[in-house]
């Protein structure tokens, strides 16, 4: 039950506070908030709020848009994203390794500045109708189905990309050498052999894409005024909430955490289940393309990093743009917008800042300990801590933030409406892929380093430290740099918790892209930008660390 | 200082590995624990430092009781089978790594620690960083790091099994050289019956969490107690005795097998399930002909030439006996599928089976 835990009692207290830290900040406030949907306007427990949503047809088309656009979304993710990986991985030819970049530029690049800068490129005043114009030709409207699934591809495709890239790279050489050897074609060892291999990879980036999507706000909130999905709805009825239902509200914040816990088990008892041992780690020898191949190849792989790293593009243009309302006068160049962001309302930056130091100094010293415990103390109390570690990445940052202000309005801890809660929500996202960050590297390091230090007469605390934190300490720096910059760019949990006075950056964009004023967005997404770009830039170019690369 | 196991349990998920183990080390003694894997011979010696706690029983060190003492303030020196030395230190700085922590100012410490890596042979890689180490020598800084702290009991979890074959001859005579300048109590766990028939004072016998048998080496191998360590010592030929026949004129017992009567002086009982150890190097290979009591007949089935020794499995009614002969020593050599004689010898050791 207790496994060396029982050994050394300090490493005992240390999983039972980051148990309890953990019941009352994220599973109290879910409970509470599961426990309200099933609570109807008199006080007494019924199912009204379910019925309602699934019998009144605007809230069951929410449900239904949700799924349709995560499901298309997971699709086009997974083509883009997994052919990709496919070609780079099996094929050699000139350019190919300009993807190794992609996972940076999707770091750097929020969700929210991404759905400004399309805006800016394809919407009604976009750039290209204004070109199209004295054609007579008018693009689709971005305000619609194809244009929530272009963005949010463009948005999550590296994801699956990630996913079936390692798992080709973890692929074992001998076993389609083996196949060849025993006489079959390439053709069917690729989908007899390699694919079936594959499966596990392709779904795991497929419920990570499809999780995104369903949890994303920004990008719906956006462009999905004709579209509406749970997130965004839950939202709106959230901020109306003295008009709106309390009731259902809850009911579709718990509505995408069951469809959450639901993926989790797939991805537990299906997904995982799959997961094959490679014997071997050599990858299998990508083949030599030439020729008009090679060039459709190059062309591809070009064509994808550009429009991934167009929109930091346009943001940087627009930002120097002057601007007369919400017309831009491209070719004008003006430093306004910027002495606006960085001078005369500077406090979004300052705020985004503030919070994200917090949340990463705590969110890295309990990623740190809870990794150690997880990876090295097994036993059933540590068990539970992965479990609850691993919750938030499941629970949409709108679901999230509902569920923290409904839990810490009133009672013993009032926090609504202070600067504790949009940290605690932040720590509580990227917390669980910080703590990924630091088991990686525990999994590598032996016990018994360890237990050495400890037989030498250190203790088992001063023994961690001495001795395991150095080794990981790269990592734990990484993890640290990851969960700055994921922070900085969080929207979803943010919109539901700000208070005035405490506007974060995207906040700010989004805000900004609202009342039409895009050269302001893209100025404050200039100095988003930047406050990523730069701290990643050091960690991976100066310090050497392993940010934002394939691992 | 002596050490001791009293009624110790042990189970893990369910499965009981200790019921009441009993077990004292003399004080000064190389004492070795040998058994296959599962035997619970790494559980015994990570119980002595500290690392797993016993579900019930306690551990002496000497008059103490330790079983609630924490790792780091046993006192122990512990050398793993993966080195685990400290990667991020240098030579030195891993062997004065315990001395620090027993707050030894830092110029002693690094003088001891000097004076122990040169006991070692290593002072000259006192800067190097351990990856750049062959593994024999990583094995001797772990030496070093264990010994200078002067530990109470010093323990040995299969030091020598990641090593090859030349390094592992070289390095345990090195390891029992020091053993017995610092007289230290020292516990050492390996499933290679060589090491431990060379290294040991005492060895004990381990088969599924019990003691099979508990004795010096030559006792071990030259009456094992037990079909199992009879087995796991030496790779003995155990033969199926399936009747006792009386004795002959000369006082020897005559025992049925299914190959065909054996005689011996063992005074051990004969009971159902009652084998005969015979070691494969205390066999004669003759040729085919006659048989007399005391002889089997066999046929060649495998011969193998291993340099010193010529390698041979005979095919006997009473399954496959493997025979060794020393290269020089013996006369012609068989071939497969040759009829031979094989002749026992008269001491051959009577065990039950486990």
């Amino acid at each position: 039950m207790l496994g060396t835990l029982r050994r050394d009692p300090a490493w005992l207290i240390l999983a039972l506070i980051a148990i309890g830290l953990l019941g009352i900040f994220l599973v109290w406030p879910l409970a509470g908030m599961l426990g309200k949907s099933f609570v109807g306007a008199d006080g007494r427990a019924d199912l009204g709020g379910y019925v309602r949503f699934f019998s009144d047809p605007s809230y069951r088309e929410v449900f239904f848009n949700t799924l349709i656009l995560g499901a298309a979304v997971t699709v086009t993710s997974m083509l883009l994203g997994g052919g990709l990986a496919f070609v780079v991985a099996r094929c050699r030819f000139p350019l190919a390794g300009l993807v190794t970049a992609l996972p940076l530029i999707t770091l750097v690049i929020p969700d929210v500045v991404v759905a400004a800068a399309w805006l800016l490129l394809l919407g009604k005043q976009g750039l290209i109708n204004s070109w199209l114009a004295p054609l007579g030709i008018e693009l689709p409207s971005l305000y619609s189905w194809w244009g929530l699934v272009y963005v949010m591809t463009l948005n999550n495709y590296v994801y699956a990309f990630v996913a079936v890239l390692v798992g080709l790279k973890s692929m074992d050489r001998n076993l389609e050498e083996a196949a060849l050897s025993l006489g079959r074609p390439l053709g069917h060892v690729l989908t007899g052999v390699t694919l079936p291999l594959l499966l596990p990879s392709v779904f795991a980036g497929a419920l990570i894409v499809f999780t995104h999507v369903i949890g994303s706000f920004g990008v719906p909130a956006i462009l999905g005024a004709r579209t509406p999905v749970l997130a965004v709805k839950a939202y709106n009825e959230f901020v109306s909430e003295m008009g709106g239902n309390p009731q259902m509200q809850t009911t579709m914040a718990s509505l995408l955490v069951f469809l959450g816990a639901g993926l989790l088990l797939v991805q537990k008892f299906v997904v995982e289940r799959r997961q094959f041992q490679m014997e071997s780690g050599r990858s299998p020898l990508a083949l030599e393309v030439r020729g008009w191949r090679a060039m459709v190849a190059s062309a591809a792989v070009m064509l994808t990093v550009a429009l991934s790293l167009l929109p930091a593009v346009i943001v940087v243009i627009t930002a120097f743009t002057p601007s007369v309302g919400p017309v831009l006068r491209y070719g004008g160049f003006t430093l306004a917008h910027l002495q606006y962001a960085l001078v005369r309302a500077p406090e979004p930056l300052y705020n985004s800042l503030f919070l994200a130091s917090i949340a990463t100094v705590a969110g890295v010293v309990f990623s740190v300990a809870s990794a150690y415990l997880i990876v090295k103390r097994k036993s059933a109390l540590t068990n539970a801590l992965d479990v609850l570690v691993m919750l938030p990445l499941t629970i949409a940052g709108t679901v999230l933030g509902i569920a923290l202000i409904n839990a810490f309005n009133t009672g013993w801890l009032v926090l609504t409406g202070t600067w504790i809660i949009m940290a605690l929500a932040y720590f509580l996202r990227r917390m669980p892929t910080s703590v990924r960050a630091a088991a990686g590297p525990l999994h590598n390091l032996k016990d018994s380093i360890e237990e050495a230090s400890m037989s030498l007469g250190v203790s088992p605390l001063r023994s961690f430290y001495k001795v395991v934190l150095p080794v990981i300490g790269p990592s734990v720096i990484a993890a640290a740099v990851l969960m700055w910059v994921t922070t900085l760019s969080e929207l979803s949990a943010t919109v539901v918790l700000y208070f005035g006075g405490m506007n974060t950056m995207p906040i700010e964009i989004f805000q900004q892209i609202d009342s039409g004023r895009l050269a302001l967005a893209c100025a404050y997404s200039l100095v988003l930008l930047m406050t990523i770009f730069i701290p990643l830039a050091l960690a991976r170019w100066i310090f050497k660390l392993k940010v934002g690369t394939i691992e | 200082m002596q050490v001791s196991f009293q009624s110790i349990a042990q189970s893990y998920g369910g499965q009981q590995l200790f019921k009441q183990l009993d077990l004292t080390l003399p004080s000064g003694k190389f004492f070795t624990l040998l058994g296959p894997s599962g035997c619970g011979k790494t559980t015994l010696l990570r119980m002595l430092g500290g690392f797993v706690r016993p579900d019930a029983g306690r551990i002496l060190f000497g008059n103490d009781d330790v079983t609630n003492v924490p790792v780091h303030k046993r006192g122990v020196g512990m050398v793993f089978q993966d080195y685990a030395l400290f990667p991020d230190r240098s030579v030195l700085a891993n062997v004065s790594y315990g001395l620090s922590a027993r707050n030894v100012g830092k110029d002693e410490a690094n003088d001891r620690a000097l004076a122990m890596l040169k006991r070692v042979d290593l002072a000259d890689f006192a800067d190097r960083a351990p990856a750049r180490l062959s593994g024999g020598q990583r094995q001797r800084v772990a030496m070093a790091r264990a010994l200078v702290i002067e530990p109470k009991l010093l323990l040995l979890d299969e030091p020598l099994s990641a090593l090859d074959v030349k390094l592992r001859v070289e390095l345990r005579s090195m390891i029992r050289e020091l053993q017995i300048e610092a007289g230290i109590t020292t516990v050492f766990v390996t499933h290679d019956q060589e090491e431990a028939l060379a290294m040991s004072d005492l060895i004990a016998v381990m088969d599924r969490g019990r003691i099979v048998q508990l004795g010096e080496p030559r006792d071990i191998y030259t009456r094992p107690a037990t079909a199992f360590a009879a087995d796991f010592v030496g790779n003995a030929n155990l033969i199926q005795i399936t009747r006792e026949l009386g004795e002959t004129a000369d006082g020897l017992r005559r025992l049925d097998t299914p190959a065909g009567i054996v005689l011996t002086d063992s005074k051990a009982p004969v009971q159902t399930g009652s084998m005969l150890v015979v070691r494969s190097e205390e066999m004669l290979l003759g040729d085919a002909g006659p048989i007399e009591d005391g002889e089997l007949a066999g046929v060649v089935e495998h011969v193998e030439f291993r340099g010193s020794i010529t390698g041979y499995q005979v095919r006997t009614g009473a399954g496959l006996l493997r025979v060794e002969l020393r290269t020089t020593q013996h006369g012609r050599t068989r071939h497969r599928g040759d009829s031979v004689t094989l002749a026992l010898p008269r001491n051959a050791h009577i065990v039950q089976a486990a």
